[in-house]
């Protein structure tokens, strides 16, 4: 260390001591934990929707209606796949704070950009088919009984604002990964 | 292992607890934060230092720890002041209590401000800087060049000198 350009810097908090180690080691332990619950409580979100249509599907098979028991169960298996990939890119986040500043930022803007710009493939692209499947026969039964332009014309509404609303999560997402590839050429530039 | 790890937290502790305390005032404004963000520090050190095997200085470790971890809180925060790189930075921003009569303390208090808005890589080449470090250090615990270290703390020393009644020379100025 050299001579520190401003002792009124260095005299602040200079009686700060580390806690100590016991109570250190039960705030690690609570960190754990507090992880482990938060894990709890995404998986009790993911099951409240997952429940419903694994239950809707096994009814629609109960009562015959195999069609719309295959596009629930493609739903849900949907449903389950994001949680999958939720809980792998949460569990694949190595934490190694003693890399140097640098490496750490680029390491956290990469996960970050990675995540963000392929939103289409892993949290989109495994509910499509359950969608696709449920639209088709919700407009298959209608037909059935109103005739395919009705039943198309009922159906354009709810197609419409599913497109908008995973149109609109893509396009929110590549925005946000836009700012973060900004900010690692800013980096790149930096050294 | 475990008292290993411990006698290498009481070393740092004994070394660095102030610095951290500090680091920690910096990036939070709000003294309960700071003192969330420093245990959050604390803890973070003593779970990494399991890993640590003597490959660099345990100063070294220790701030790279302290750094990114308030780093990784910055970025966590909802709400802050848009970030502005220090090259960008034309004088030292105003703080909440323009009646601090101190030249120097004003100007910590402004210079801490100003940690706040800038990115994170500049922020702790600052902080580094404030607590005496050498540019050879600073650019190993960052991991940015010395040169691109040394820029910043030109940078900073000029934006100092217009603060000061009297200007100070670069020798004169710390």
């Amino acid at each position: 260390m050299t001579h520190p350009p401003f002792p009124g810097w260095t005299d602040a908090a200079h009686d700060s001591t580390f806690a100590d180690p016991a109570e250190i080691k039960e705030r690690a332990a609570g960190f754990t934990k507090t992880i482990r619950r938060r894990n709890m409580i995404e998986y009790a979100a993911g099951g409240i929707v997952l429940v419903p249509a694994a239950l809707a599907s096994v009814a629609a098979a109960w009562t015959g209606e195999y069609a719309f028991a295959l596009a629930l169960g493609a739903l849900a298996a949907g449903i389950v796949i994001v949680l999958r990939n939720l809980h792998r890119r949460a569990g694949n986040l190595e934490h190694r704070p003693e890399e140097p500043c640098v490496v750490h930022l680029r390491h956290q803007y990469r996960r970050q950009y990675e995540a963000l710009r392929s939103v289409p493939a892993w949290y989109i692209g495994p509910l499509v088919p359950g969608f696709l499947l449920l639209y088709g026969t919700v407009t298959w039964k209608s037909a059935e009984a109103l005739g395919w332009r009705a039943a198309l014309e009922g159906m354009a509404l709810p197609v419409l604002a599913t497109l908008a609303g995973g149109a609109f999560i893509v396009l929110l997402n590549r925005w946000a990964a836009r700012g973060i590839r900004r900010k690692l050429d800013a980096l790149d530039e930096m050294e | 292992m475990e008292h290993e790890i411990e006698q290498l937290y009481r070393e740092a502790g004994r070394q660095f607890a102030p610095a951290i305390a500090r680091l920690a005032r910096t990036v939070e404004r709000d003294p309960d934060r700071a003192r969330d963000l420093e245990q959050e520090i604390h803890c973070a050190l003593w779970t990494s230092l399991s890993r640590f095997r003597g490959d660099c200085a345990l100063k070294t470790w220790v701030y790279r720890v302290a750094h990114n971890v308030a780093a990784d809180h910055v970025a966590k925060a909802v709400r802050g002041p848009a970030r502005v790189p220090l090259q960008e930075v034309e004088e030292l921003p105003d703080v909440a209590n323009p009646e601090t009569e101190a030249a120097e303390r004003l100007v910590l208090e402004r210079l801490a401000e100003l940690v706040r808005r800038l990115p994170a890589l500049d922020a702790q080449v600052i902080v580094l800087w404030l607590e005496g470090e050498r540019a050879r250090d600073i650019a190993d615990i960052t991991g940015l060049s010395e040169g691109a270290v040394n820029v910043r703390v030109h940078r900073i020393k000029s934006l100092l000198a217009g603060h000061f009644e009297q200007p100070r020379t670069e020798g004169a100025l710390p």
